[in-house]
């Protein structure tokens, strides 16, 4: 069989190409198959590990979210206890200062000194306005920003034209309620767009002394005096207060200190607040909180949501975002559908993709149900967002650990095959020489009887087929010399 | 077995010669859907697509068309997206967005045969073509402006014969004004902006808006586009206008064949076409725009290539696409101060 596929190798070279074809290449195929097998079992076991922790992350996450709302619904209600108390107090401006004094929220923010940009932490006046106002509608007492406004400035705010956001129906919505309701107010305030907020950088932590949104949430409340309406009072709510729930919020800062002062927003690790009817009304990106425009020529319309990609990203045609409108964004079509999930008031998770991004996204609703916020939507919801890769960081962790074990195995499972393979050939070297190097000597031997010497001595070593082999070459010559002599003698 | 071998590559030499040459033959007669994005009015680009299939029966040219903000929404929401931009061909108003295009690699390289008849508004390195010219004019009412009221100058704007009589299209959202916004800044300073709103301006949405105001009586002059005021004129209504002697603002309108384009073959016999002189006459003769061609008339009382290049303000188009958010931010401070309102903070 050899000699047919190796007809000019020596035994040496066949001896050789056997022992690696019989002995080599069985154990190099072992090799493949079973690191093979390891390296399977070890992507399994990432994707295993990376899923659970994905799940616990999505968890702590999801968790965090019904934690966030519960607290701002906690914030909204204590309002609430605010203006039942406020209703309660003597109607004079001294009161009323006194009141707003004691309203003190503490926010975090930029603050731009001679010596730069830096960020502070102050108190502010929980409300923008408070006032009482006429059953005709003009404004009797009034505190902003904890002064008492002098009367040349109140005006009949029964004209919405005459409110501070020149849009506000307050007056007329509480006049023409029941006795005991209390009215609450959607977010209003002027619409602040990309390019005030960013000027001429791309992200909102390039620019932190950006211009931000400024709105109100107005609870106003009738007040009646021996049974006879006397007029309405009104507490402006600064949604400032509101937004600090969700600006420093980011769902990779560490445990230990799990607030930022600026989110990153170029990352997608941030939270965001919704109202019931879809528009975002918290994010670090303020161009996409709804409000009402400021320029003279629509002043007070609210602005419409945006519906094309420029309202997005052009820095001047920027546009308040109606989630449950933003399915023309092809990636945010999943995005789209979570308002009228969260409607139903039932916290949730997603996982979705946009430009390349794996991204989670879990939202909870507020329950608050004061004024016209009803179950089970409430006051709307609020969203923590991550993006998975930053999400996976621990799961990586686990994974770099079984690649490492991984590649210690291979490297072992080479220098096993290496130093065997140095061992077959050598093995088979010393086979084929035991072979060869007698077969040279009786081939030497047998050309010199040949020639007709043979006198010769062999000596044999050998037990095997080759010192047989000898034994009958030197009988042979032993027996030619016998004819030889006898021939002779004749 | 040497001359075998030799044989052998010898027919492989000629398959691939052949295999080249019947290529070229199918480049040669170009056909294939051909999808184009445009701002260009969708009566002209109509037109002008019967015209061209006429010439190449075998192109089924698809056109989709849009307002300048809104092609370039459409291409960012198409390259976002996981199927990609389906465009051969982008054309559009002004060079800016295509310039934005072609710094991210998505414009295709191509010289037009057509390149050494075209006088305005190419790219130095062959991305892009002007394939007409918008000039910003001052159009006024001639049933309320006229003998020595009629404006000849952008200095004769800040008049106060004019004082809240102005109009212009928000260079926020229409690309023209914003060129015609850079241009001016560049040679009169901010200073004529501020003048300018000073004097009482109506900023509109677009360009169409201000011609229409200009002839509901809610202004008396208005910053506009030639082709506009003179398609209004020439269809009788009162509204006449004037190429201001200090300087022309010529806004080169350019066409360029995308990289990703599975057609290029078509798309490369549509530039061709529109920046021939065929092409060229067709965009005088139904849309008066005028010409990037020197040898093409502009229509009538329009100014002739030669006056175009001596009387332009020189835009820097590749400077003014960087600075685009700078220029428009500086505007948009200006037009804040007499157009915003200021919430009250403080008693």
């Amino acid at each position: 069989m050899l000699e047919k596929f190796m007809p000019k190798f020596g035994i040496l070279a066949k001896v050789l190409v056997s022992f690696l074809l019989l002995a080599i290449a069985p154990l190099v195929v072992l090799g493949i198959l079973s690191l093979q097998g390891i390296s399977q079992i070890g992507e399994k076991a990432v994707e295993d590990s990376r899923e659970s922790l994905d799940l616990k992350s999505a968890d702590a996450i999801q968790i965090r979210s019904i934690d966030l709302a519960h607290s701002v619904a906690r914030f909204l209600r204590e309002r609430e206890n605010d203006i039942n108390t406020f209703t309660l107090l003597p109607r004079n401006s001294e009161n009323y200062l006194s009141f707003s004094q004691t309203r003190q929220g503490e926010i975090w923010k930029a603050v731009v000194t001679p010596g730069g940009v830096r960020e502070a932490r102050m108190m502010k006046p929980l409300y923008k306005e408070i006032s009482f106002v006429s059953p005709t509608g003009q404004e009797q007492i009034k505190i902003i920003n904890d002064r008492i406004v002098p009367p040349e400035h109140l005006y009949d705010v029964s004209k919405p034209i005459n409110t501070r956001y020149k849009s506000e129906a307050y007056f007329n919505e509480t006049i023409n309620r029941g006795r005991n309701e209390i009215y609450v107010s959607h977010v209003t305030g002027f619409y602040v767009n990309k390019y005030e907020m960013l000027g001429d950088s791309t992200s909102v932590k390039d620019n932190p002394a950006g211009k931000r949104f400024s709105g109100v949430i107005r609870f106003a409340k009738q007040v009646y005096e021996n049974n006879e309406l006397v007029g309405i009072v009104v507490l402006a709510l600064d949604h400032t207060h509101l937004m600090e729930f969700t600006d420093h919020l980011t769902p990779n800062a560490p445990a230990k200190d799990p607030y930022v002062f600026a989110v990153d927003d170029t990352k997608g690790n941030e939270a965001y607040m919704v109202d019931d009817e879809g528009w975002i009304i918290s994010h670090t990106r303020d161009w996409m909180i709804r409000g009402v425009s400021p320029r003279l020529e629509n002043l007070g319309e609210p602005m419409q949501p945006a519906v094309e990609a420029s309202h997005i990203q052009d820095h001047f045609l920027s546009r308040p975002v109606q989630l449950d409108k933003v399915g023309f964004m092809e990636f945010l079509r999943d995005i789209a559908k979570i308002p009228s999930i969260a409607a139903e008031g039932k916290p949730e998770s997603l996982w979705y993709h946009w430009s390349g991004h794996h991204s989670f996204v879990a939202f909870a609703p507020i329950p608050y149900y004061g004024g016209d916020y009803r179950v089970p939507a409430g006051f709307g919801w609020v969203a923590i967002t991550a993006d998975v890769k930053a999400f996976h960081e621990a799961a990586n962790e686990t994974a770099a650990q079984i690649r490492s074990s991984q590649i210690r195995i291979v490297t072992l499972a080479i220098i096993v095959i290496s130093c065997s393979m140095v061992i077959v050939l050598l093995v088979a070297m010393w086979l084929a020489r035991s072979i060869t190097r007698p077969v040279i000597r009786l081939t030497d031997l047998a050309n010199r009887i040949s020639m007709g010497d043979l006198g010769l001595k062999i000596d044999v070593k050998s037990s095997d087929e080759i010192g047989a082999l000898s034994n009958s070459i030197s009988r042979l010559a032993i027996s030619l010399q016998a004819a030889m002599k006898r021939l002779s003698r004749r | 077995m040497r001359k075998q071998l030799f044989l052998f590559f010898i027919l492989v030499g000629l398959v691939l010669f052949f295999l080249s040459w019947t290529t070229s033959l199918v480049e040669a007669e170009p056909s294939g859907k051909v999808s184009i994005f445009t701002t260009i009015p969708q009566k002209i680009i109509d037109t002008i697509k019967d015209d061209f299939i006429k010439k190449y029966p075998g192109i089924e040219l698809e056109i989709t068309r849009k307002g300048a903000t809104g092609i370039q929404s459409y291409v960012e929401l198409e390259l976002g997206s996981p199927k990609g931009l389906t465009a051969d061909l982008i054309w559009t108003s002004d060079p800016i967005y295509l310039i934005d295009l072609k710094r991210r690699n998505i414009l295709y390289q191509y010289t037009t045969p057509e390149k050494d008849n075209l006088a305005f508004g190419n790219d130095a390195h062959n991305y892009y073509y002007g394939a007409r010219l918008m000039t910003v004019i001052i159009a006024f009412s001639s049933d309320r402006v006229y003998g020595e009221d009629v404006p000849t100058s952008w200095e004769d704007l800040l008049k106060p014969r004019f004082s809240g009589k102005i109009a212009i299209a928000d260079p926020l959202t229409s690309g023209t004004s914003f060129d015609a916004v850079a241009a001016l800044k560049d040679k009169f300073g901010w200073e004529y902006f501020e003048e300018l709103f000073e004097n009482g301006v109506t900023v509109m949405k677009n360009n169409s808006k201000v011609n229409d105001a200009v002839l509901n009586g809610v202004v008396d002059v208005g910053i506009t586009l030639d082709y506009m005021a003179r398609e209004r004129h020439a269809s009788g209504e009162p509204i006449q206008l004037v190429y201001p002697k200090d300087g022309l603002v010529v806004v080169p309108s350019p066409i360029a064949i995308t990289y990703s384009s599975n057609n290029k073959a078509g798309a490369k016999a549509f530039m061709d076409y529109i920046l021939s002189a065929n092409g060229q006459e067709q965009m005088v003769n139904l849309g008066n725009f005028l010409p990037v061609r020197s040898d093409i008339f502009p229509p009538e009382n329009a100014p002739r290539m030669q006056q175009l290049v001596e009387q332009q303000i020189p835009i820097r188009w590749d400077d003014l696409a960087t600075d685009i958010i700078r220029v428009k931010g500086r505007y948009f401070d200006i037009m804040k101060q007499y157009n915003y309102y200021a919430e009250p903070e403080d008693y």
